[in-house]
């Protein structure tokens, strides 16, 4: 059975991926779960929730009337509209694991249809790629399986690092669009590390690859824009890399 | 955090917030329609009025809360 907090995790994963970008994500996932019950049992609660995920996000988005300042109408119009059904059908399938009886509640549509928005979002995202990405990781095999699923869909890989020190230097070095970073490397220190080092000097998409994702999910501060749960399958990979370099990054101030 | 000597914070964070185009219109209009010294001062000034309307007038700072979240 889900907890409450499992769920709130669960949204909090899925927005950040949306929007690559855990600030974004984490407001976005707060107004969802506001819309949680606040009591009675929560579990099959999932699918409802990532339904009124979407529907508040694209009504937010289609309402004509300006929304007041600083509400949170005003914070998710200003999000643009949600991806596309088809992307958005990709990343509930191959990344979230939820199945196309669910993809086609969350999606409004019938399962059939459901099926053929991730057929369609995987063709979408074969080649968009468009980005450069620094691979952090410490297993040779995996990590040249990355190059090649990123390269494949069109990203262009500027360094492989296999430990921490490497790869903070490697990412402050080239400054890529995007970081994919693994927990467990060489030596002591952790993908967790190679974070703390680069977050406040270079702003791009990080990608966490950890078997304990909910330690990263927590919503408090400053942590990874999407978070992969280990292990993780190729199709998962192809999503998330295409899509995390396919979406415009906002600005954010930092007053 | 304060060290419980001299009530002086232990360290300071910059604050990351999700804010729009027109939302950042408004508070920089508000900035140099009051005199604030920057951005950073008039989030912080707009912030202490927050708090202190929300300690002073509870009930009235309530029913404005309706107004954020969405229906």
């Amino acid at each position: 059975m889900e907890t409450r907090a499992e769920l709130e995790i669960s949204l909090r994963q899925f927005c950040r991926l949306l929007l690559a970008d855990w600030l974004f994500g984490d407001e976005i996932a707060r107004v969802a779960a506001s819309k949680l019950p606040v009591e009675g049992p929560i579990s099959n609660m999932r699918v409802r929730a990532f339904s009124d995920l979407l529907s508040l996000w694209r009504d937010a988005h289609e309402n004509k009337v300006p929304p007041r300042p600083f509400t949170d109408a005003s914070l998710m119009k200003s999000l643009g509209p949600p991806p596309p059904d088809d992307q958005t059908a990709v990343l509930l399938f191959d990344v979230m694991e939820f199945d196309t009886r669910e993809i086609a509640t969350i999606l409004s549509a019938d399962a059939a249809s459901a099926m053929q928005m991730v057929t369609n979002g995987r063709a979408q995202y074969a080649s968009k790629a468009d980005g450069t990405i620094v691979i952090v990781e410490d297993e040779p095999a995996i990590a040249l399986d990355l190059q090649m699923i990123a390269e494949g869909l069109g990203a262009n890989v500027l360094a492989i690092a296999a430990n921490a020190e490497d790869g903070a230097s490697q990412i402050l070095k080239h400054k890529p669009d995007a970081v994919l970073l693994d927990f467990n490397l060489d030596g002591a220190r952790t993908g967790l590390d190679v974070f703390n080092d680069i977050r406040d000097d270079h702003d791009c998409t990080v990608i966490f690859v950890t078997a304990f994702p909910k330690e990263l999910l927590t919503g408090e501060g400053s942590e990874p824009d999407i978070v992969i749960t280990k292990p993780y399958s190729e199709l998962c990979m192809r999503a998330v890399v295409a899509h995390a370099l396919s979406v415009p990054q906002s600005e954010v101030l930092n007053d | 955090m304060t060290d419980g000597q001299n009530g002086r914070d232990k360290r300071m964070e910059k604050l990351q917030v999700m804010v729009a185009d027109s939302e950042i219109k408004a508070i920089d209009d508000w900035r140099f329609e009051n005199r604030a010294a920057s951005r950073s001062a008039a989030i912080r000034t707009l912030l202490f009025l927050g708090m202190a309307f929300w300690q002073n007038a509870p009930e009235d700072a309530e029913a404005l809360l309706k107004e954020l979240s969405v229906d």
